[in-house]
């Protein structure tokens, strides 16, 4: 879909589901709605282990050095990336080349060594932070070392909907018409959040 | 089976059962995992050697002898010391009952003063149970010939004792002990307990922690029920 096509998708999809015009929506309200909607999209899809659909925006770092932040705990800055969801990746360690398996941030702790805790896990675990960055996990006695490191795989952003500027988005055709519904899901429910809070 | 291996099968086999245990914080600490595979170590321990009454135990042992290699203990260096609490009766020493879970074999030296008597006569400790001591014991309505002395465990007395008849006087004793296996540690040598039952350890460990697991779940389940149907 052009920018003008999601446009007119939008205000004829929002008018079926209110029955009232597009109370003055503005073409970057409409963009942000749409952006919003590509982006759930997306995470949607990234979690479901969907990776075909959004198989474009799918990449893989070159070999990357992590910091060390703690005994068999690293970190990696992904900003200067366009990153946007990590998917897993493989690292090169001291013993060899393993897959690295995403876990979620709240659960970083079961796999941090501590007084309590020596770190014994086959394959490395990676961690996605608010902050573009990403925490790595290794077994106790491993190390990166010389030549050592990781190959993320991760979900780039996808390019933002600029009605006004017309720039469309890159996601595969076949989502479109998916961004269009969540959009208009979207701000069905800001109009009756604001409806309500106006009474 | 070092103990890092084992913990590595712990973990394996419970990421086996579910993937929960893999990528989130369910999975437990190296420290709970020796928990349970300490907890597993002495349920086998106890099931495998110690099944029944002092005496049971003695032969259960005897049976199991070539896998249990270390956890016997040889003391040759024992002075019987005269009994308080029954006549005719020698103590043994002090036990350790943490470090040490039975006797299991032993001789005693003796002189003897009439049938059979002789000098520094060397004879087998046999093993009795507390509810036959009175067939042994020497006292104005019973006076036993006793020519293998008895013994028998007194954990209340923290002790081992022997009985002997009239004639008898002990110079020496030699105890074989069993030990009880020290606790698994990171980084430590391994189980006491013979190889071909590290991996049993292991998964019985594994099944204990997953019943206390699934056991407390489904009790949060059934009191989040509870809590709903109350509001």
């Amino acid at each position: 879909m052009t920018t003008v096509e999601f446009k007119t998708a939008f205000l004829a999809r929002f008018y079926a589901e209110v029955g009232v015009d597009a109370l003055g929506w503005e073409d970057d309200e409409i963009s942000e709605f749409l952006n919003f909607a590509q982006l759930t999209l997306v995470i949607n899809n990234a979690r479901a282990g969907n990776l075909s659909a959004i198989s474009n925006l799918i990449n893989t770092t070159s070999l990357l050095t992590p910091v060390e932040e703690d005994e068999g705990e690293y970190s990696l800055d992904m900003s200067p990336l366009d990153f946007f969801y990590l998917i897993d990746g493989r690292a090169v360690t001291s013993s060899g080349n393993y897959p690295v398996e995403r876990i979620e941030s709240e659960h970083i702790n079961a796999f941090k060594s501590n007084p309590y805790n020596t770190s014994f896990f086959r394959f490395p675990r990676a961690a996605q932070n608010e902050e573009n960055s990403i925490s790595i996990m290794i077994s106790n006695g491993e190390s990166f070392g010389v030549g050592g490191g990781v190959y993320i795989r991760y979900v780039k952003k996808p390019t933002s909907i600029d009605i006004e500027g017309s720039v469309t988005t890159n996601l595969n055709e076949t989502l479109h018409n998916e961004i269009v519904d969540i959009a208009v899901r979207r701000a069905v429910k800001v109009m009756v959040q604001t409806s309500q809070s106006a009474q | 089976m070092t103990t890092n291996d084992k913990i590595w099968l712990f973990y394996d086999i419970l990421e086996t059962t579910s993937p929960t245990f893999k990528l989130t914080g369910e999975r437990p600490i190296t420290t709970v995992v020796l928990n349970y595979l300490n907890e597993a170590q002495m349920q086998i321990f106890n099931t495998r050697y110690l099944p029944g009454d002092f005496v049971t135990n003695i032969n259960t042992i005897k049976s199991l002898q070539a896998e249990l290699g270390g956890l016997l203990e040889y003391d040759d260096t024992i002075t019987p010391s005269v009994g308080t609490k029954y006549n005719k009766s020698y103590s043994l020493g002090t036990v350790d009952w943490i470090s040490y879970a039975t006797f299991v074999d032993g001789s005693l030296e003796m002189d003897r003063e009439t049938l059979l008597e002789g000098a520094d006569l060397v004879t087998t400790l046999v093993p009795i149970t507390q509810r036959d001591i009175s067939k042994y014991l020497t006292n104005h309505t019973n006076a036993p010939i006793i020519l293998e002395p008895v013994v028998f465990m007194d954990k209340e007395d923290d002790g081992l004792f022997i009985l002997v008849d009239r004639f008898t006087t002990p110079s020496s004793a030699t105890v074989t002990w069993l030990k009880t296996p020290t606790d698994l540690a990171i980084n430590g040598t391994g189980s006491e307990l013979h190889e071909r039952l590290h991996e049993e350890m292991v998964r019985l460990a594994t099944r204990l922690f997953l019943q206390d697991k699934l056991s407390v779940t489904s009790k949060e389940k059934e009191q989040n029920d509870g809590s709903r149907n109350a509001s």
